[in-house]
């Protein structure tokens, strides 16, 4: 009997480990059939055996979308909207949207893209996009998206999607950084509520007087300012344009890591400092700090252009609370310059897709102006295209104004390696040991610059 | 006629088995047997189509990696408080609506009960507003003012094992108190006329015979709390400065953040043979505890 059921239960493995087997073969079959039926045509794009008549006039080409959007229910309608219009006015062409839960997303698309199996246009944010193309999965964009598009792309929003050389993906909604101030601090601190700081100093100085008002009327602590210092990897992103600020950086001038310099050890002394002095709350991350804004408990903060509906949200008011906010430019550093980072939505062809004439038609629509309007008037995203974003539809208020203006200075994220979100995860946990746990900051930064050049090979 | 019999019989019964051996065989060995596959590849999610027998270099990273020695440390610190101060109050509790002079006993079970049906994800977000700085009960009941609990070093991994104490109690304490519920109450008696005190009954009697209740309540609260990762990923993301970084954290920081799914799966190992270990001397030293009446 015992035999019998060890048989039993070795066939029963077996025909699991068969199963797996199976479908582990079955996937490498589809990969390699990808990977060499194509071949590339003259103008460097991919074009597959067969395909040539595919994209005959009269006949429907099936292309799919990787997102997230379809899955959240913020942009859901607005973007079955758009694929929809898109496919209206391209009557060959379907589109088939793979909606990804955010959460999920990358590894997802990671898995899916090096089994061979991506979708022909990848959606992706800076963090995702490096991820994906250091996985070889992305396209070069040049000569399959139009120059005329590509030349409308903001330069430096153009430099934050090409590496190597190679252009792997295009912007479609970034997503710079500025500065945001509560009115109604700034009048109780005897500042004048219209007049946004100019340079650092005097948003340190403004700061100082918000955070002297000491405690509102249910006792909550008053700051002046709320930079994220912990917790989340997002942190250590917004890090960077505080230490271009100060004229320091996270890659130095050979792309290399380079976190110990003076510029990066004067931004974090600075932020220690306003800690310190309970000027500024230490290893809070953007969540909690929105919620301090939102309730009169912080004067400056820096946020992106999402941060209005998550301000109206948590204050309890909606629309009204924006009475209470003002918007202005990051104030100049050391470098003169309004010094700070973005991060963006971005729209990529994958390298096995069968239609990337398609593909790229897609990413042309959606970037384009009819579906950036009506993205714009839905989500009040702004456009990484210049000929868009300064059409007087896209700047209709004073926050549209000032994220436009500040998109003209926003640098991209240093994310030239698929472990940035990795690397700023060490950069937050750095920033925490500094701030919390009052830990020697060039020491710190030694510390860090090493583990994440082990972590990046170099 | 006797032997044709029992050979029907056992064909019969495997039959009714093979379908759970065979769904057990997919669910439980199969990953089992695939994580420890990958453990001894190089196995990157960035490379997929590349992998490859990696020489043991998995297994040889981790044990030179002085964050996985910090973070096992962590990860015993948190499941041997937990389990420790949950037990201590389960009984107490258990011993409590064990007793008869106790009036309501079930409602009192039934409310104690209540935090263990939900979600733990649920618990962790109640948690986090409990600790708020500005607006958290704990702040205000304690005078802490902008103290955060969960943001300081020092309180985080406690502010995570009260959380976890919460919500696992009740199950501790039902386990319990229906092995309190067999220990006979003729045993206490006679102790009693023999002159036995309080303390000599409840250690001499009911501490051995609700041994095989401890030994399972306890065994399974230290399984599933070592592998915990709700309520640090959402308390805490196993900040601040890594002190509430445990091992489930950790293995999903390697193989999914660092893309590197063969170092991950062999911290799971490691993990898997500390526990394999650790519940077969558990067992045993604990089965000698047990009595027989």
């Amino acid at each position: 009997m015992k035999k019998l059921l060890s048989i039993i239960l070795l066939a029963a493995l077996m025909g699991s480990m068969v199963l797996t087997g199976c479908g582990k073969k079955s996937e490498e079959i589809a990969s390699t059939d990808k990977g060499t039926t194509g071949t590339k045509t003259e103008t460097g794009t991919e074009d597959k055996a067969g395909d040539t008549k595919a994209e005959d006039e009269n006949e429907i080409i099936t292309i799919t979308m990787s997102n997230w959007l379809e899955a959240e229910e913020a942009t859901s309608e607005i973007f079955k909207e758009l694929l929809a219009d898109f496919m209206a006015a391209n009557p060959n062409i379907k589109v088939e949207s793979v909606a990804i839960p955010f959460n999920q997303y990358k590894d997802q698309v990671l898995i899916a893209g090096t089994s061979g199996n991506a979708a022909d246009v990848i959606m992706g944010n800076s963090q995702m996009i490096v991820a994906f193309y250091g996985a070889g999965v992305l396209a070069d964009l040049k000569g399959v998206v139009s120059q005329e598009v590509l030349d409308d792309i903001y330069p430096n929003y153009l430099a934050g999607t090409t590496f190597e050389g190679k252009i792997a993906a295009i912007s479609w909604a970034p997503h710079p950084l500025a500065l945001y101030y509560n009115k109604d601090l700034m009048k109780k601190a005897g500042l004048d509520p219209e007049k946004a700081p100019a340079t650092w100093d005097e948003m340190t100085e403004m700061a100082k007087k918000i955070a002297a008002l000491g405690k509102d009327e249910a006792g909550n602590t008053i700051y002046g300012l709320g930079l994220p210092t912990g917790k989340v990897a997002h942190s250590g992103s917004v890090a960077n344009g505080v230490f271009y600020s100060f004229g320091g950086h996270f890659l130095g001038g050979d792309g290399k890591v380079d976190l110990s310099n003076e510029g990066t050890v004067n931004a974090l002394k600075y932020m220690k400092q306003m800690v310190d002095e309970k000027v500024m709350p230490g290893g809070l991350e953007i969540k909690d700090l929105r919620g301090l804004f939102a309730t009169g408990q912080i004067g400056f903060i820096i946020d992106g252009d999402m941060g209005r509906n998550a301000y109206r949200a948590s204050s309890g008011k909606g629309e009204a609370f924006d009475a209470s906010m003002g918007y202005a430019i990051i104030p100049t550093g050391v470098t003169g310059r309004s010094e700070t980072v973005y991060t963006e939505h971005e729209l990529a062809i994958s390298s096995t897709s069968s239609h990337p004439e398609a593909a790229a038609k897609l990413i042309e629509y959606l970037t384009g102006k009819d579906a950036m309007l009506k993205y714009h008037k839905s989500n009040a995203v702004l456009s990484g295209r210049k000929s868009v974003a300064a059409l007087p539809e896209m700047n209709e208020d004073n926050f549209m104004e000032v994220f436009n203006k500040q998109a003209e200075t926003a640098s991209p994220l240093p994310a030239t390696n698929p472990l940035f979100d990795n690397a700023m995860n060490e950069v937050t946990k750095a920033m925490e040991r500094i701030m919390v746990n009052n830990e020697d900051i060039t020491e710190v930064l030694e510390d860090t610059e090493t583990t994440i050049k082990n972590m990046y090979g170099e | 006629m006797n032997a044709r019999k029992k050979t029907k019989i056992n064909w019969f019964m495997i039959i009714l088995l093979a379908p759970a051996l065979m769904l057990l065989s997919i669910t439980i060995v199969v990953p089992v047997v695939t994580v420890i596959g990958m453990s001894f590849m190089r196995y990157n999610l960035m490379d997929i189509n590349n992998i490859a027998w990696n020489n043991f270099q998995n297994y040889k990273d981790v044990l030179q990696d002085a964050q996985f020695f910090a973070t096992f440390g962590r990860t015993l610190t948190y499941v041997v408080s937990t389990v420790c101060i949950q037990f201590i109050i389960g009984l107490t509790v258990a011993m409590l609506l064990n007793t008869r002079w106790l009036r309501g006993q079930k409602i009192f079970r039934g409310l104690l009960f209540l935090p263990w049906t939900i979600p733990s994800l649920v618990v962790a977000v109640v948690w986090m507003f409990t600790f708020q700085p500005q607006y958290g009960i704990v702040n205000y009941l304690f005078q802490l003012g902008n103290y955060s609990m969960l943001g300081n070093p020092g309180t985080a991994m406690l502010s995570v094992v009260i959380s976890a104490v919460w919500k696992q109690m009740p199950l501790m304490m039902i386990m319990l108190l229906s092995g309190l519920q067999t220990v006979p109450e003729d045993l206490k008696e006679a102790a009693s006329i023999d002159g036995a005190t309080g303390w000599q009954k409840f250690h001499a009697i009911t501490i051995p015979f609700i041994m095989p209740v401890i030994k399972t309540v306890t065994l399974t609260s230290i399984v599933s709390n070592f592998q915990m990762f709700v309520l640090f990923f959402t308390m805490t993301g196993g900040g601040p400065v890594r002190v509430t970084t445990t091992l489930p954290l950790y293995t999903y920081e390697t193989a999914f953040s660092g893309f590197n799914m063969g170092k991950g799966a062999a911290v799971g190992v490691c993990w898997l043979g500390f526990l394999v270990i650790f519940s077969t001397v558990y067992n045993k030293v604990l089965a000698a505890k047990e009595v027989q009446y």
